[in-house]
Order: C-alpha cells, then sequence, then structure tokens
C-alpha cells in the first residue's frame, strides 16, 4: 500500500466514524427522549431546563394511560388489534391465492397483472380518501371496525401479492413437479409443497399487514367518529390536541403502540428488502 | 434394436401425451388461475380503481359532507379551486417539502449505507438502529419531535443553545418559517432509513475486485464512488427515488400530526388541502376537496410511469 492510500484509508475511517456517530446520535437521542420520559415523574417534564436522566423511574404515566376516562386505552388498544389482525387474516389469505397464480400458472393477461397489482399499492390516501368515505358512508360502514378492516385491505392487499408472488417465485418449481409426477394434483402439490416451504415469506406478509394497518392514521381519522371504532393513533392523537399537553401518558401511550410495531417489524424486515432489490418488483 | 424402438415408440406416445395433457393443463390454468384472483381483483378495483374514478365523478358535481343531494355542476369546482388561490400556494409548498425532504434523505441514506457497506464490529447493531425511525408509528414519531420542538418541555431548543448553534431558541412550530424546516426535519428522520437500506442491499453485492482494480488504476475514494459505487447502485437508486417521491409527495400523516397544516397556511400541502377543504372548512365541501386530489393525479401518474421505466430497464440489465 502506498503512503497515499494508507493516509486516504484513514481518513475514510474517521469520516466514516464521525458520520455514524451523528446519524446514530439524531436517531437513537429522540428515540431515548421519548422513552425517558413515559418513565420520568410528570413534575419534571415541561421544565425549564431539561432533565436527561431519572434515578426514580415511576409507572405514574402507564398509569394515567389506562385511567383518563375520556381516552378509552383498553378500548383503543382492543379496536386496533381487531382491526390489524382482521385485516391480515384478509389480506394473507386474499394474497395468497393471487401470489400463487401469479407465481405458479400461466393465464392471459398474468405480467400486466403483476405490475398492476404493484401501481394498485402506490395509489395514495390522499387520492382515495374522500370517494372512500362517501361509499363507506352509503354502506353505512363509517365509525366501524368492519368498515376499516375493508378500507385497510386497499394497501395490505396489494403489498401482500407483491411481496408473496416474489416469495413463490423463489421456491423452484421442479419440487412441485416432482410431487405431481407422484400422484399429487397441482392444488395437493401446493398445499404440501409450496406452501409450508413459503411459511417464512407468508408469515412477513402477515407480518407487514399487521403493522401496515396498526400504524395506520389517515384513514382511521376520517372513517371513525366514536371509541367504537377510534384505534391507538386516533386516540393518542386527540391527547395532541388539548390545550395542557400531558406530554407523560402521551409519551406512555406512544411508546405503548410502538412496541408491537418495531418488534414485528424487525422480525420481518430482511424479506422486504429482499424483495425490493432482489427482483420481486419485476412485473 | 427393437428394444430401442420399443423405446422410442413409448417416448414418443408419452410426449403426445404429455403435448395433450399441457393443451388441457392450459386451459384448467387459465381457469383456476383466474379464480385465485379473483378476491384480490375484487379488493383492487372496488377499493382502488372505482374509488379513483368516482373522485372524478364527485369532483364534477357537488357534494357536501352530511348531504345526500349531489348536483351536477361540470367543471365548476375546477374552476372555484384554481381561481381562488389556494391550490397554487399548495402545489408550491407540496413540491418544496417533496424536492427538499428527497434531496436530504437520498444524500443521509447514501452517505449511510457506504459506511454501513464497509467492514466494522457493531455495523450488524448500527443497522438495526438506523432502521429504528423507520419502524416506528408515524404517530409515534411526531409524538417524538412534538416533545423536542415544544418550547415548554425545551429539549431541543436548550440543547442547541448550549452547543451554541443558535443564539435564542427557535419556536419551531409556531413561527410560519420554521414550521415547514420542522416538518421536513420529521419527515426525513422518519424516512432516510429506507434509502439507507434499500441502497446498502443495492452496494453490497458489489464485487470487491471492482474497487480494487479501480484503486489500482489510481482511483481516489471520489472516483471509486462515482465509477464503481453510483454505477452500481444506480437502478436501485432509481427505484427508491421514485417510490420515495410518491410516498412524500402525499404525506397526511406527519405534517397533519405536527401542525395540521399552520401556522396559518405554512404547512398546508395538497393533501392537506384536499383534507381541509372536504372536512375542516366552513362548507365541508367533499367535491373541491376531490378537486385537489385530482388534480395531484398527473403527478402521481409521471412518478409511476417513470417507475415503470426504471423497473423495466432493470430488468433488460439484469437479462
Amino acid at each position: 500500500m502506498t503512503p497515499g492510500l494508507k493516509w486516504e484509508r484513514r481518513l475514510k475511517v474517521v469520516a466514516g466514524a464521525i458520520w455514524m456517530l451523528i446519524v446514530l446520535t439524531c436517531v437513537l437521542f429522540p428515540t431515548y427522549w421519548i422513552v425517558l420520559a413515559s418513565f420520568k415523574h410528570p413534575k419534571d417534564l415541561a421544565v425549564r431546563i431539561p432533565i436527561f436522566w431519572t434515578n426514580e423511574p415511576t409507572l405514574i404515566s402507564y398509569r394515567g394511560l389506562f385511567t383518563q376516562p375520556f381516552l378509552h386505552f383498553e378500548k383503543l388498544t382492543f379496536n386496533s388489534l381487531t382491526i390489524a389482525i382482521g385485516a391480515t387474516i384478509l389480506s394473507v389469505v386474499i394474497a395468497t391465492f393471487a401470489g400463487l397464480a401469479l407465481a405458479r400458472l400461466r393465464f392471459p393477461g398474468r405480467q400486466r397483472l403483476g405490475m398492476a397489482v404493484f401501481f394498485a399499492y402506490l395509489v395514495p390516501p390522499a387520492l382515495l380518501f374522500i370517494p372512500l368515505y362517501v361509499m363507506m358512508a352509503t354502506v353505512k360502514l363509517v365509525d366501524t371496525r368492519f368498515g376499516l378492516i375493508l378500507v385497510y385491505s386497499s394497501f395490505t392487499v396489494p403489498f401482500g401479492v407483491w411481496m408473496l408472488r416474489g416469495y413463490f417465485q423463489n421456491i423452484p418449481v421442479e419440487l412441485e413437479e416432482c410431487a405431481m409426477i407422484d400422484g399429487c394434483t397441482r392444488v395437493g402439490a401446493w398445499v404440501r409443497i409450496v406452501l409450508p416451504l413459503a411459511s417464512p415469506g407468508i408469515a412477513a406478509a402477515a407480518i407487514f399487514a399487521f403493522t401496515l394497518a396498526w400504524n395506520e392514521f389517515f384513514y382511521a381519522y376520517i372513517l371513525t367518529e366514536t371509541a367504537n371504532a377510534q384505534t391507538m393513533p386516533i386516540g393518542l392523537a386527540s391527547f395532541i390536541q388539548l390545550d395542557v399537553y400531558r406530554w407523560g401518558e402521551l409519551s406512555a401511550g406512544a411508546l405503548l403502540m410502538a412496541i408491537p410495531a418495531v418488534a414485528l417489524y424487525f422480525l420481518g424486515q430482511r424479506f422486504v428488502v429482499a424483495g425490493l432489490t432482489g427482483g420481486a418488483v419485476k412485473g | 434394436m427393437t428394444q430401442s424402438a420399443a423405446g422410442r415408440a413409448d417416448s414418443e406416445r408419452s410426449r403426445g401425451l404429455a403435448d395433450s395433457k399441457s393443451r388441457l393443463k392450459l386451459s384448467t390454468e387459465t381457469v383456476l388461475g383466474i379464480a385465485l384472483m379473483v378476491p384480490a381483483l375484487a379488493t383492487i378495483l372496488g377499493l382502488i380503481g372505482y374509488p379513483t374514478l368516482y373522485a372524478l365523478w364527485i369532483s364534477l358535481h357537488t357534494k357536501l359532507l352530511g348531504v345526500r343531494d349531489m348536483p351536477f355542476v361540470g367543471f365548476d369546482n375546477y374552476v372555484s379551486v384554481l381561481s381562488e388561490g389556494g391550490f397554487w400556494p399548495a402545489l408550491g409548498r407540496t413540491f418544496y417539502f417533496t424536492i427538499v425532504s428527497v434531496a436530504i434523505k437520498v444524500c443521509i441514506g447514501m452517505a449511510t449505507a457506504l459506511v454501513l457497506n464497509e467492514n466494522w464490529p457493531g455495523r450488524g447493531l448500527a443497522r438495526a438502529a438506523v432502521l429504528l425511525p423507520w419502524a416506528l408509528p408515524p404517530l409515534t414519531a411526531v409524538v417524538t419531535w412534538r416533545f423536542l420542538f415544544n418550547d415548554t418541555t425545551n429539549v431541543l431548543n436548550y440543547i442547541l443553545v448550549k452547543a451554541h448553534l443558535i443564539e435564542k431558541p427557535i419556536l419551531w412550530l409556531a413561527k410560519a418559517e420554521y414550521a415547514m424546516p420542522s416538518a421536513i426535519i420529521v419527515g426525513v428522520w422518519q424516512g432516510f432509513p429506507f434509502f439507507a437500506i434499500t441502497l446498502l442491499a443495492g452496494l453490497s453485492p458489489i464485487p470487491d475486485d471492482l474497487y480494487d482494480a479501480a484503486k489500482v488504476d489510481g482511483a481516489g475514494i471520489i472516483h471509486r464512488f462515482i465509477y464503481v459505487s453510483l454505477p452500481g447502485v444506480f437502478p436501485v437508486l432509481m427505484v427508491a427515488l421514485t417510490l420515495s417521491t410518491i410516498w412524500t409527495f402525499n404525506q397526511f400523516t406527519v405534517i397533519w400530526l405536527l401542525t395540521t397544516g399552520g401556522p396559518g397556511d405554512a404547512t398546508t400541502t395538497l393533501p392537506i388541502a384536499a383534507y381541509m377543504q372536504a372536512f375542516v372548512a366552513g362548507s365541508k365541501n367533499l367535491s373541491k376537496g376531490a378537486v385537489y386530489a385530482v388534480l395531484t393525479f398527473p403527478v402521481l401518474v409521471i412518478l409511476v410511469l417513470l417507475l415503470n421505466y426504471f423497473i423495466t430497464s432493470r430488468e433488460e440489465s439484469e437479462a
């Protein structure tokens, strides 16, 4: 190695380390702050000189969250869970059917359908929210959990189809051909060979459908009115709009809501990155 | 002799069988394929295709929130939206928000991906940490940042004043000139990991030999980035750029939860304006809201066509 290259290598290491330090601070400090805030005593939250550490963590804020009479936090959690699970089951079943068809069967228009499904995922809520509201109002599904499950499948289904199609394509066709030579029907080969092999992909699709529905704010904000169907982000957002901020309860609620989303995301994320870069986007 | 002849006849027969079978299979395949597609197609047509057209339909009528009647008015709503003066500034803000956010996201994402692509202890953990903002629910991210920005909790201002980066506290969300930069900061914070992670996935398959060869040819670090890393990662970069542009252009949640479009209309982008027209402003005019939404459609179409082009050209380069 020439001295020039050695010098350059050192510079690269130092610059890289400094950059990573900045990025990690920007990512981790806000996260640390909200975790800390949820365990602080409420009197330590809105102070002139911020307190960067607490020696006496307390659950006051968490308790407060569940005892606020107007917030109905249990009900919000129940609604969020029901809606996210409902949308997940619906979309995984639909997406498995369509994913198998697109990956394994030759029929006219297959390529275009695959591409259309992907582009359907890109049509933004900002365009769809008004017609969807009018449609839901017409069939009296505003402020119902079922209505939100339906509306959420407008993004969980295309996303699931796109993801599972990519996953099924990567399972060798020879495996099910062998099963068919041994006397399985095509559907039998799918059930016995392809679906078990694809179970990690199906699990990942379920995880993503769940987190997409769990995190969703815009549609829920428009399509719910009461605790009958309101989800966690809607209830917590109403907290923000109060004149006096309840930072403790707000932090605790936002954090409780984030825990399942983050945990599931880290379980499933490698599949999505692989899908996005490995060709699952292909038409 | 006889054996081989028998064998040939056998294989002939089985090929004929396979042929007729595959012809039969073709039709069952079509039927089965379409049957399996029906639920997905029904969902997509019913909840995306039909509403898209219905938005157009609503925009040509006058539909008020809570009013059943829906008289046809032609392009009146378009004329009034375009002449009322709210639309063009909102369009400008949307472009500003989108272009600045995406530009910053891609720069931070690329730099981070380049560092994460090097071999160093702890980079797996660092990668996971970088993903964190992307994995958080938008509500959690916004609550966190409202906490940091707020002047009674006084976190960000305290740190920045102590570090002598600013002289006196900034009213991040209450002052019109800071509200848009604040919204961009939060959007970038949540969105840059998408670039970091997809670009990292695009960088890692580039073989070390290419870098070594460039080094032998005397290429410095910047030249190696321009002539080795960038061409290698380019297809992934283009797809990520278009996706992120679509998402950022239509961002509602982060802006709404952070500023509700304010102060005044300083952060009222098109999605916010559409929502305000339909559900907040005096008349609660769903049709005018639909006009805002429909007018963003050409931008979406252009972006989707671009994406289509990048994906197909990548496929060709791979084939």
